[in-house]
């Protein structure tokens, strides 16, 4: 009797644990979005109830121009936030992972604070910083700076720090893990062969780690698609972002089935934006051989 | 004829700390052009700082590289003409077996036909062809290595350094390699230079050797020089087997030593550098190092050669090594009742444990250091 046939056993008696999560699954999430999937196809009754007479109806309503520019606007500021918390977050992640084992663990910390502060609590202290009767306003007021200081409370620049802010842990930390593990002989050979400064990053370092920046990319950029709460209160709720569109539909126009439907479409080109994302996740550097 | 003082790499009073901590000091080296030398010391001795440096990868506090007569120390890595090899292989795990090749040449641009015809010309020297496909990941280990070495040659470098090539792979491979290692060199006819902390390995690869500890370098020479005649207690203990006997000092002249082991027995050898211990005769005490395979086991009615070192002693152990038997025995009629010699013989069959044995071994074959301690 050998060990295979041992480990084997007890590899497929663990492998049945595995059910647990997949009934956690199918109950929890594959029902609840079949259900946003029906609701989708009903319509909505003259009192907000649901009426199902199954068509297409609120997919057609949701291509509407104006809601297209909607969602372009939330993929935009998605964009933007991604952009901008890997331009910010790859130096850091790069410091982190370089820098001694206990500095490693204060910068590991220092980084975990706001991420384990409430995003209201957060958010709260920056809107009572720049609020139109705040400290800042104030304190430019008494040197004299002209200024509007209803724009200081809330503007573009607020809410991309909000964004910035929140999701910069979530781009951070798999940069940091992955190059905490990232072989820096790598660099010396690449330097040895020839390679300069911006050639060592452009043709080792960024490609060694495009599996990390993919997962940052996906972490930060599908739950900022969906962001409305940080727009809302730092933007001073003027723009309309496919979030506050899909919980407006739900809470205040109480037309569940046209929310369902434009939750499926969010749904539907998140998971295209990660398709397309994740073609970068592949071994690259194929011989490029002459014809 | 050449100027053969311009074709070399010189490395004039290299000096290298960390901290408060010396890495290096004071080294000298001449490695000619052609030669395969090695850089051959324990871990920490500073061979791999040594090595970094030449490459670019650090740099030294004090001191000069001069290559075929230029000055080098201050060019960045990328300008060295020189080209190394990984300990871990450093493999780009993202890239091909060929983009590996062809990385540096990519960033001479170099043109593809080029490119072409030099990766699959250092993929056929080594013996890859057919993996230029391939990732590195899914290699074995020799394979990598020998990915890691045309990588390096592919840049057509005119020195090639490597760091511990051979460390990582097992036993059987490693000796295969060594070979390989060999011959390839002699054929391109490139200057290498190796770092290693095995003794045998830089043996049997190198021209020359420079034994290095704590930072320093303490001898530079042939394998067989370094084996026969080291130039310090250091080298004598590092490379190769050997017996230690230790003694009082009884007289020295011109270059000989006679040591008192025990009451009556006077052993005869000879000094390397100065003759150790300043202090009065009789007093002072030292070692004698000698090769096993120097000790000369005599039959029982045998007479001993003249003016040889003679011990006897009980057999203790005998170990059949194939080519050889190893006879280890502990010295008779000596103060030191304890010493334990080893002889390496081809008559290891007719001596077994218990026996008494007489040993006889030149004082040629017999070194004494200055600086040894107790």
């Amino acid at each position: 009797m050998s060990d295979t046939h041992k480990s084997r056993r007890v590899r497929s008696r663990i492998g049945r644990l595995g059910w647990v999560p997949i009934v956690w699954y199918a109950l929890f999430l594959l029902g609840p979005l079949f259900l946003v999937f029906a609701t989708s196809l009903a319509s909505r009754g003259i009192y907000g109830g649901l009426e199902w007479n199954l068509s297409g109806e609120n997919y057609l309503r949701s291509a509407d121009p104006l809601f297209s520019l909607i969602l372009w606007r939330s993929f935009l500021l998605a964009a933007v936030t991604a952009a901008f918390c890997f331009i910010i977050g790859f130096p850091m992640a790069l410091a982190m992972a370089t820098a001694s084992a206990t500095a490693r663990n204060v910068f590991v910390f220092a980084l975990a604070i706001p991420f384990l502060t409430n995003l209201m609590i957060r958010i709260c202290a920056v809107k009572s910083l720049v609020a139109y009767e705040g400290p800042v306003a104030h304190f430019l007021l008494a040197l004299g700076v002209e200024f509007d200081r209803f724009a200081l409370s809330q503007n573009l620049s607020l809410v991309l720090y909000g964004m910035i802010s929140s999701y910069l842990p979530f781009m951070v930390f798999p940069l940091y893990s992955a190059l905490e593990r990232f072989d820096f002989s790598l660099v010396e050979a690449a330097q040895d062969l020839g390679a300069s400064y911006i050639q060592v990053m452009n043709r080792v370092i960024l490609p060694s780690l495009r599996r990390a920046i993919v997962s940052g990319v996906l972490l930060v950029f599908i739950p900022a698609f969906g962001e409305f709460v940080i727009p809302d209160l730092l933007g001073g709720a003027k723009t309309m972002l496919i979030g506050n569109l899909i919980s407006e539909q739900f809470l205040k126009a109480r037309d569940w089935p046209f929310g369902s439907a434009l939750s499926i479409v969010l749904m539907l080109i998140l998971a295209g934006a990660i398709w397309w994302i994740r073609l970068f996740d592949r071994p690259m550097g194929r011989p490029r051989r002459p014809a | 004829m050449q100027n053969s003082n311009l074709l070399n790499l010189e490395i004039r009073n290299i000096h290298k700390r960390y901290d408060s901590q010396t890495a290096l000091s004071n080294i000298d080296l001449v490695i000619r052009k052609g030669e395969f030398f090695s850089l051959l010391g324990p871990s920490g001795c500073g061979k791999s700082t040594l090595l970094r440096i030449l490459a670019g990868l650090e740099s030294a506090d004090e001191g000069e590289i001069w290559w075929n007569g230029r000055r080098i120390d201050q060019l960045p890595a990328r300008e060295r003409p020189f080209n190394m090899v990984f300990q871990k292989y450093a493999l780009f795990p993202h890239l091909s077996v060929f983009e590996n090749i062809a990385f540096g040449l990519r960033l001479k641009g170099v043109a593809t036909a080029e490119i072409r015809s030099r990766v699959d010309e250092v993929l056929t020297l080594m013996s890859l062809a057919g993996f230029s496909e391939r990732m590195p990941e899914t290699l074995s280990g020799g394979q990598q290595q020998r990915v890691a070495l045309a990588r390096a040659l592919a840049n057509r470098p005119e020195c090639v350094l490597l760091d511990e090539p051979l460390a990582a792979l097992d036993q059987k491979l490693r000796e295969h390699m060594q070979t390989e290692l060999r011959l390839l060199q002699r054929r391109l006819g490139l200057t290498f230079i190796f770092v290693t902390h095995d003794q045998e390995e830089a043996m049997l690869l190198s021209d020359r050797i420079a034994v290095m500890n704590a930072g320093r370098v303490e001898q530079v020479s042939t394998p067989r020089e370094l084996y026969e005649a080291p130039q310090s207690v250091f080298c004598a203990r590092f490379v190769g087997r050997r017996n230690e006997i230790l003694g009082t000092v009884q007289r020295r002249d011109a270059g000989w030593v006679d040591l008192s082991f025990g009451d009556r027995v006077i052993l005869r050898g000879r000094s390397v550098g100065a003759t150790p211990g300043s202090g009065v005769d009789g007093k002072t005490e030292t070692r004698f190092f000698v090769r096993p395979e120097r000790l000369r086991i005599l039959t029982a009615n045998a007479n001993p050669s003249e003016g040889w070192n003679t011990l006897v002693g009980e057999v203790v152990q005998v170990v059949f090594r194939g080519t050889y038997s190893e006879v280890v025995f502990a010295v008779t009629g000596g103060a030191n009742e304890s010493t334990l010699l080893r002889a390496f013989t081809d008559e290891g069959a007719t001596t077994t444990v218990g026996d008494q044995v007489r040993v006889e071994f030149s004082p040629q074959e017999t070194h004494v250091f200055s600086g040894v301690d107790e």
